[in-house]
């Protein structure tokens, strides 16, 4: 069983590093490579999310994170301080009328890439899980 | 990240090195602008030596794109691996963008 709780401070520059230092805490994970990938892609979009809309860059607000995982899935929230967002009316980038569009991608890479995806607390918190198959191997 | 910018005919090649995140992206842009201002139409995005793509790399590929595709150039895109294939397939951006497998099927016909 691993549990971890940490938060980051409101600064984009600290992502890509802080959520790296995450993904090598889970390393003992029988995930495979591209799995490991995924995750680390989910939670910097995360983070980057929470502190860009959520905290609004304000440096002072944390985020937080925690990490529980087991023999069978890895569990992911993520906190901000914002007001939330209305999670339920996302376009999806997908449609002819949204691809040319430069940005939200975000959550739409989450929500294909992870096994679940909630939202709790008006969307202040995500949680996101990843299923860890049996026979899973880096 | 790192960019080596090429010239090979008519065709400017800039291979990618590392990771293109929240962090490099603003660079990048700026490059893909120095690019643009030169009046280089035909543009080859070698990602040969990439490892990762966040949604804001995304999102500034996808400016560039529309940026040369408005002058009447061109993106051309190579060398993806698998896991950053998957990134574009699964926004669909492959169907967007002109994706080849290797740097001599892109050049080719350019």
């Amino acid at each position: 069983m691993i549990r971890i709780s940490e938060k980051i401070p409101s600064k984009l520059e600290l992502v890509p590093g802080f959520s790296l230092s995450l993904i090598d805490k889970i390393s003992s994970l029988p995930l495979k490579e591209e799995e490991f990938f995924n995750i680390k892609l989910c939670l910097d979009e995360a983070l980057v999310n929470a502190i860009k809309h959520g905290n609004k860059l304000n440096p002072d607000l944390p985020v937080e994170v925690d990490i529980e995982a087991d023999d069978n899935s890895i569990t992911l929230k993520v906190k901000d301080q914002g007001a939330g967002f209305d999670f339920q009316n996302i376009p999806e980038p997908i449609r002819p009328d949204t691809i040319h569009k430069v940005s939200g991608r975000g959550i739409f890479l989450i929500k294909s890439l992870m096994d679940e995806v909630e939202f709790f607390d008006y969307g202040k918190v995500i949680k996101m899980v990843k299923l860890i198959r049996k026979g899973g191997r880096r | 990240m790192k960019v080596k910018e090429d010239r090979l005919s008519d065709v400017t090649v800039c291979s990618l090195e590392g990771e293109i995140n929240i962090n490099n992206s603003p660079e990048l842009r700026k490059i893909f602008e120095a690019i643009i201002k030169k009046n280089d139409k035909k543009v080859l995005l070698d990602f040969t030596q990439v490892s990762y793509v966040d949604s804001s790399g995304l999102a500034t590929l996808i400016e560039m794109f529309q940026r040369l595709k408005k002058i009447g150039g061109h993106m051309r895109m190579c060398g993806m691996n698998e896991k950053i294939r998957n990134i574009f397939e699964i926004t669909k951006l492959h169907k967007l963008f002109d994706i080849c497998d290797t740097k001599d099927t892109a050049i080719k016909d350019f």
